[in-house]
């Protein structure tokens, strides 16, 4: 059957749309329908796709390779671009924030080379050990890819050696070999009389980091260079230390290690792994000013610590003030930068110190666990990277 | 003139607006002289002022015919054009590094987008019309994003037209620089739209008279009219716009965003110069170029006389001025007229440098009183830095 078409449709469809919209629009001109003079306009996918993070000084850096250490762990270079060279010291971080989900995730990662053996000259290796359920570690392991544009945030960090110590004792655990093993090797190349000592806890030999360059660097500086693995699941006929890295197996380890004079104790590993160490050590009379500790924890952020809504924040910086409204999205360091203060940061997850300021008047919360000590927090330290005001608060810049 | 207002009021009022301004799109096409040129933009305005193709809500369709010239043997043609390509090339910069993350609150009076008299309220009064003062940001805010839309349209026909000239023009080295100018206009579509976007929230509609310049140019198969209306027109009046709320601004954002545009800005229109100057001067019959000079007259004028954002009138007075009234505040405001005063400082001697100034039009140049800045320097004796310090 054949539909009959009104004769205004079929004449509409023998004109061209455009002379349509051209009738329509003088047709409704005059009846006083002009078009409307603007559109409202949103974030827009675009632009929020050119806006990787929320805070500024980040640099966008690429991933020029890839290598795979250990089923779990995987090492980017990283270059810049612009073919500026990447400037750090053995021992410090980057952060790493990456867009998950519509979410900003910042995880810090420590270089895992010195500068002068980063290859090529200039960029920075940074080496990532999977966690389970964890989900930058996890992403990182599984989809990133040579090319990646990834912004950056650092170096931070103060896990770095100074002067040129008699003996270096390096303890890390897991992941935490990464700074060690950057620093281990600038010491050797720099300070022809230190020894090092590099005591290394992992699983299993699969686990184990950098197992090759460590070896070729004992084979480099034999008499300089102690290495000594300990595994907790060790295989048959395994020649090297057995055990967690417990008070008890490290203090068993040291013995054999024949230890003399004054040793500087740099820490990196799981926090219970850390906090056997410093017992162990105190335990044998070292002093605390010998003892050197990073923690690799990323501090969380729960939906429980969010408060209400916005609030006042007074910053004192650089002898001004200034007053900002602390968003009920935002750490108190994305607001007040986004408002124009110029606070102090660095890292911007916790870890490094660089934006304490001293609390004077109202209340904030921190995500946990942060790089900040118990006599910090007394003194009424805050980090304001992982802060949260709940109340009106007046914050102080240390004078720099 | 006063024939056709008292016509026009004799009409019910919803339709007044829309026959006053016919009327006024009939005067300026009636006030052309050469018939070429009325050729050359007639179609252009019937399209843009009674049609209004730009703000038809949907995507528009310009046909571009022109020849894109090849050359198979790569020739050093023009060492100026080669010294702006190696300057381009170094000058590039990353939208992306601007101080995004610097809240713009567009109703702070401590920091102004544009300073308060931009507009003047008094005459504006003296209309019968009273803004309090938080009604009088919010007009400030819609002129400033009024006229950051028209940058961004205008940015828009200038990434278009820039890759057309690079496919027509025939020097070699032009082509080289042509690449980074497409670059450089992509880059400027970027950070408009994005300050526009995530900033301001307020896009407006393109101005009517911009869409004719915009819509003749991409239509007209010459390369050197391309050139002539986007490098040395659009880009000149662009430059001399964006100087204006450079210096004026305290948004320390905008501020930023502009210094960079305007330092591209700049190369663009001594390229214009320099491809135009000889080819001016050279290739063309005096009748085509007395063509050219009467296309660039009739451009200004309409930039000058209709340039006057209607779009904010038809948002905010449609219904408490008439359209004369609203010329008469925008044409005599402080803001306004340094906007419009600046635009021509870049202009004229441009016009000038590359030949469109013979004595023939100097007296209609000296009627419209644009004559005074006829003596200042042209793009290609200025370099982008000379060009922000002149504004401070
Ligand atoms: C200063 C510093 C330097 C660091 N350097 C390195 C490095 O060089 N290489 C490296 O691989 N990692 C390093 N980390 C750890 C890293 O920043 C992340 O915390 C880790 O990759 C987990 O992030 P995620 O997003 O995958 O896990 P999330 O999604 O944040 O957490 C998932 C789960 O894993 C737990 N978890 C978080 N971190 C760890 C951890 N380190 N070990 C065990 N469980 C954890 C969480 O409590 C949670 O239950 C460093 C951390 C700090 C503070
Ligand atoms: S910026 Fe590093 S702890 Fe806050
Ligand atoms: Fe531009
Ligand atoms: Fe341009």
């Amino acid at each position: 059957m054949l539909k009959r078409t009104p004769w205004i449709e079929r004449a509409k469809g023998l004109v061209p749309a455009q002379w349509r919209r051209d009738a329509r629009m003088v047709l409704d001109g005059l009846a006083g329908r002009p078009p409307p003079p603007y559109w409202s306009t949103g974030t827009s996918s675009r632009a929020e796709a050119s806006q990787p993070t929320a805070l500024p000084g980040a640099r966008a850096l690429r991933v020029a390779a890839l290598t795979r250490e250990t089923p779990d762990a995987v090492s980017l270079t990283l270059v810049d671009p612009r073919g500026e060279a990447i400037v750090y010291r053995p021992g410090q971080f980057f952060t790493l924030a990456l867009r998950l989900n519509g979410e900003v995730l910042r995880r810090a990662y420590s270089a895992s080379l010195p500068m002068a053996e980063a290859m090529p000259p200039g960029s920075v290796r940074v080496t990532i050990k999977r966690v389970a359920g964890g989900r930058v570690s996890q992403h990182l392991n599984e989809r990133a890819g040579a090319g990646d544009i990834i912004e950056v945030f650092g170096p931070s960090g103060s896990f770095v050696v100074e002067g040129a110590p008699t003996t270096l004792v390096l303890v890390g655990g897991g992941s935490g070999a990464t700074p060690l093993l950057a620093i281990a090797y600038d010491a050797l190349a720099r300070f022809p009389d230190t020894r090092v000592v590099f005591l290394v806890g992992n699983r299993s030999t699969g686990d184990i980091l950098f197992r090759d360059e460590l070896a070729a660097l004992a084979e480099r500086h034999p008499g300089r260079f102690a290495l000594r693995h300990v595994l907790s699941v060790p295989p048959e006929a395994w020649g090297g230390g057995v055990g967690m890295l417990d008070a008890e197996t490290t203090g068993r380890e040291l013995d054999g290690l024949s230890l003399e004079g004054a040793a500087e104790y740099f820490v990196c590993g799981p926090g219970p792994m850390m906090d056997a160490v410093r017992q162990c050590l105190r335990g044998r009379g070292v002093d605390a000013v010998h003892i050197r500790e990073e923690r690799f924890s990323s501090p969380v952020h729960t939906a429980a610590e969010q408060p209400g809504g916005d609030v006042a924040v007074t910053a004192r910086v650089g002898g001004r003030s200034y007053t900002v409204v602390n968003r009920a999205h935002e750490t108190v360091l994305e607001s007040a930068l986004r408002q124009g203060a110029p606070m102090p940061f660095s890292c911007t997850m916790g870890g490094c110190g660089a934006c304490r300021m001293k609390l004077r008047e109202g209340a904030m919360t921190m995500e946990e666990p942060n790089c900040l000590s118990a006599d910090e927090r007394s003194q009424g330290y805050v980090l304001t990277c992982i802060g949260r005001a709940t109340r009106a608060c007046v914050l102080e810049a240390e004078p720099s | 003139m006063m024939f056709n207002e008292r016509l026009v009021n004799l009409l019910p009022g919803r339709m007044r607006n829309q026959v006053a301004q016919w009327f006024e799109a009939a005067e300026i096409f009636g006030e052309m002289r050469d018939p070429k040129v009325l050729a050359a933009i007639g179609p252009a305005g019937v399209r843009g002022l009674l049609l209004q193709r730009g703000k038809q809500g949907v995507p528009t369709q310009m046909p571009a015919a022109h020849k894109a010239h090849f050359d198979w043997r790569y020739p050093h043609d023009n060492a100026e054009m080669a010294s702006l390509y190696r300057r381009a090339k170094e000058g590039q910069w990353n939208g992306d590094s601007l101080p995004w993350h610097i809240d713009v609150d567009p109703f702070n009076p401590e920091v102004p987008l544009i300073p308060a008299d931009f507009i003047d309220t008094a005459k504006l009064a003296s209309f019968g019309v009273r803004l309090d003062g938080r009604e009088e940001l919010r007009l400030r805010y819609s002129l400033t994003a009024w006229m950051l839309s028209q940058f961004l349209h205008g940015e828009q026909g200038a990434l278009f037209a820039a890759a057309q000239v690079t496919e027509a023009v025939q020097f070699f080295d032009g082509k080289m620089y042509g690449s980074t100018q497409v670059m450089d206009e992509g880059r400027h579509v970027e950070v408009f739209h994005r300050y526009i976007d995530t900033k301001l929230n307020k896009l407006y509609q393109i101005n009517d008279n911009l869409y004719v310049v915009i819509d003749s140019l991409m239509t007209d198969g010459r390369w050197d009219m391309k050139f002539l209306g986007m490098q040395i027109m659009v880009e000149g009046l662009a430059l001399g716009a964006f100087g204006v709320i450079y210096k004026q601004t305290k948004e320390p954002l905008l501020k930023e965003l502009l210094r960079n545009v305007i330092q591209d800005e700049a190369r663009h229109v001594h390229y214009g110069v320099v491809a135009l100057r000889e080819q001016f001067r050279d290739h063309l019959t005096e009748r085509e170029r007395s063509e050219r000079e009467d296309w660039a007259y009739e451009v200004a004028l309409l930039m000058r006389n209709r340039f006057m954002a209607f779009e904010v009138y038809d948002e905010w007075f449609a219904h408490r001025l008439t359209r004369s009234q609203w010329r008469e505040l925008v044409s005599t405001s402080p803001g306004m007229m340094d906007f419009r005063h600046v635009m021509f400082v870049r202009l004229i001697p441009n016009l000038r440098e590359i030949g469109l100034m013979s004595p023939r039009i100097v007296p209609h140049y000296e009627r419209a009183g644009l004559m005074r800045y006829y003596h200042g320097r042209s793009a290609d004796q200025l370099t982008g830095e000379q060009l922000l310090t002149d504004l401070h």
